[in-house]
C-alpha cells in the first residue's frame, strides 16, 4: 500500500504554495519528510512553483502597447483619428481574413456549379457566373484590404459599422429578394447586415430550435471556421433564409460566424 | 468586490457613456496581465498579441452586457483564455496534445533541482508542452497568482478541478524541468542530488 495515499495532494500543493498556516505546514512537512515519495512530490511541486514565480512576467513593449491600444480603439471606432488602423497594424494580423477569404473562395468555387443549376435559364448561367466571380473578387478584395489594417477584419466584410457592435442593435428593415434567385452585392450587403444584427443581438441564435432541425452547410462551415464543432441555426430573416454556423466564447455571444444560402451553401457573410 | 473591481466598474460605466479616457484606463489596468496570460498560453509573441487584441475587442464590444456577477478582470481573463484555446486550435498548436513521452530537457550536470531550473531557459517550452487544461490552471494560479476560486470562475470548472490541474500541471512541469522521473517512481533523488 502506498504511503503517498496518506497525503492529500491538495495539502501538498498548498504546502508548496505556502498557503497553509504555519503550524499546519510544520506538522505536514515533518510528516512528509519521513516519506520519501511524499517528499519527492513536495519537492516537485516546489520546483515548478519556484520556477514559475522566478520567471519574469511578460510585458508589452512600448510599441506593442501603443499598437494594441490603437488597434483596439480603432476596431471600436473610439477615436476620431483618420483611419489609424490602416497605417501601423501588426504584421501578424492578416492571416485570419486572408484565410477566411481563401476558404470562402474555395467554397464559392465549389458552389458555382450548383448556383448555375439554380440560375434562371441556361443562357443566364454564364452571366450569373461572371457576376458571382466579380462579387467574389470584390469580397476578397475587401478582406485583403481589411487584412492590411489589422482590425477592420473584425467588421463584417469591411462594411460593418462597429457602432452597432457596442450594444445598439439596429433591426433590419431591408426587404431583399430571396438569395436563391439573385446574387448581387445587395444580397451580400443584406447578409452582412443580418449577420451584424445577429452578432449584436444573438438571441435568435440561442433560441430553442426544433428537435429535428438539421442545419445545412456544416461541412463548409467547418472549413471556414476551422472548427470541428460549430453550432448551427437555420433562420428565416427579413433578408432571406440563412444557414448560420458560429462559435461562442461564452455561451451567449458570437466569436466567429459564417452565413450561407441554405439551398446551395453559397457563402454569404462572416463575422469577424 | 475588490478596489480594483470597484474601479473597473466605474470605468466601465464611464466607457459606456462614451468616455475614451475610461477605455485607456481599462486597457492600462489589464493589458499587461492579459498579454502575459496569452503569451504563456500560446508562447508565440505575435500570436499572443493577436489574442490580446482579440480579447479586448471582444470584451469592449460586449461590455454593455457585462452583468457584474463576477469581477470584470475575471470575465476578461476568461475571454482571454478561451481566445487562446481557440487560436491555438485554429493555428494547429499543441494546445491539447499530451506531453510527449520521454521528453528530456535535462541538464545532467545539474546537482540540485532548483539550481537546474535557474540554469535552463526552458521554462516557457516546458510550460507550452503541458496539456492546455493544466497549463491554463498553472498559469493563472502560479504564474499570475490568482486564487483557486478566481481561476475556477475563469476556467468555468469547479475549484477541486483547478486544484487537481494545478497539482498535476506542476508535477509535469517539474518532471520536464528537473528531469524528475514520473510520479509513479520515487522522486527524492532529485531533491538530494
Amino acid at each position: 500500500m502506498s504511503t503517498m495515499a496518506r497525503y492529500d495532494p491538495d495539502r501538498i500543493a498548498a504546502l508548496a504554495a505556502g498557503s497553509l498556516d504555519p503550524a499546519e505546514a510544520a506538522a505536514l512537512e515533518a510528516e512528509i519528510a519521513a516519506d520519501p515519495r511524499a517528499a519527492a512530490e513536495l519537492a516537485a511541486q516546489r520546483l515548478a512553483l519556484e520556477a514559475l514565480r522566478r520567471a519574469p512576467a511578460p510585458v508589452l513593449s512600448a510599441d506593442e502597447r501603443t499598437e494594441l491600444r490603437r488597434a483596439v480603439a480603432a476596431a471600436l471606432h473610439l477615436e476620431d483619428s483618420p483611419q489609424p488602423v490602416a497605417t501601423t497594424a501588426r504584421r501578424r494580423i492578416p492571416w485570419r481574413p486572408l484565410a477566411v477569404a481563401a476558404a470562402a473562395l474555395a467554397a464559392l468555387v465549389a458552389a458555382v456549379p450548383l448556383f448555375g443549376l439554380l440560375s434562371v435559364g441556361g443562357e443566364g448561367a454564364p452571366l450569373t457566373t461572371m457576376a458571382l466571380e466579380a462579387t467574389t473578387a470584390a469580397r476578397i478584395e475587401d478582406y485583403a484590404t481589411s487584412a492590411g489594417d489589422g482590425m477592420e477584419g473584425l467588421g463584417v466584410a469591411g462594411e460593418q459599422n462597429d457602432a452597432t457592435m457596442l450594444g445598439a442593435t439596429s433591426p433590419s428593415t431591408t426587404t431583399a429578394p430571396p438569395f436563391a434567385t439573385t446574387y448581387t452585392e445587395r444580397a451580400l450587403a443584406d447578409a452582412d447586415k443580418a449577420v451584424a444584427d445577429l452578432v449584436a443581438d444573438p438571441a435568435l441564435l440561442y433560441a430553442p430550435a426544433p428537435a429535428d432541425d438539421v442545419v445545412p452547410c456544416r461541412d463548409e462551415a467547418v472549413i471556414l471556421l476551422e472548427a470541428d464543432d460549430p453550432t448551427g441555426r437555420q433562420l428565416l430573416l427579413a433578408e432571406g433564409p440563412l444557414a448560420i454556423w458560429f462559435l461562442s466564447d461564452d455561451g451567449a455571444g458570437v466569436l466567429h460566424l459564417v452565413a450561407f444560402e441554405p439551398d446551395t451553401c453559397r457563402f454569404l457573410a462572416a463575422y469577424p | 468586490m475588490t478596489t480594483r473591481g470597484d474601479a473597473d466598474t466605474a470605468l466601465i460605466e464611464r466607457y459606456l457613456r462614451g468616455d475614451v479616457d475610461a477605455f485607456n484606463d481599462l486597457m492600462r489596468a489589464h493589458e499587461d496581465r492579459v498579454f502575459a496570460v496569452c503569451l504563456r498560453m500560446l508562447r508565440d509573441r505575435e500570436a499572443a498579441l493577436d489574442a490580446t487584441q482579440e480579447t479586448f475587442v471582444t470584451v469592449f464590444r460586449k461590455v454593455d452586457r457585462f452583468a457584474g456577477h463576477s469581477a470584470f478582470s475575471t470575465w476578461l481573463y476568461r475571454v482571454a483564455v478561451n481566445t487562446c484555446y481557440d487560436q491555438a486550435r485554429r493555428s494547429g498548436r499543441r494546445a491539447t496534445d499530451p506531453l510527449p513521452e520521454g521528453m528530456d530537457l535535462a541538464d545532467n550536470r545539474a546537482q540540485e533541482a532548483l539550481e537546474s531550473v535557474e540554469l535552463r531557459p526552458d521554462l516557457e517550452a516546458a510550460l507550452a508542452a503541458l496539456p492546455a487544461e493544466f497549463r491554463s490552471a498553472v498559469v493563472l494560479c502560479d504564474a499570475e497568482g490568482l486564487s483557486l476560486q478566481t481561476a475556477s470562475e475563469i476556467l468555468g470548472v469547479p475549484v477541486g478541478t483547478v486544484k487537481s490541474r494545478v497539482f498535476r500541471g506542476r508535477r509535469l512541469l517539474a518532471e520536464t524541468l528537473g528531469n524528475l522521473r514520473p510520479s509513479s517512481d520515487h522522486l527524492s533523488d532529485e531533491h538530494h542530488g
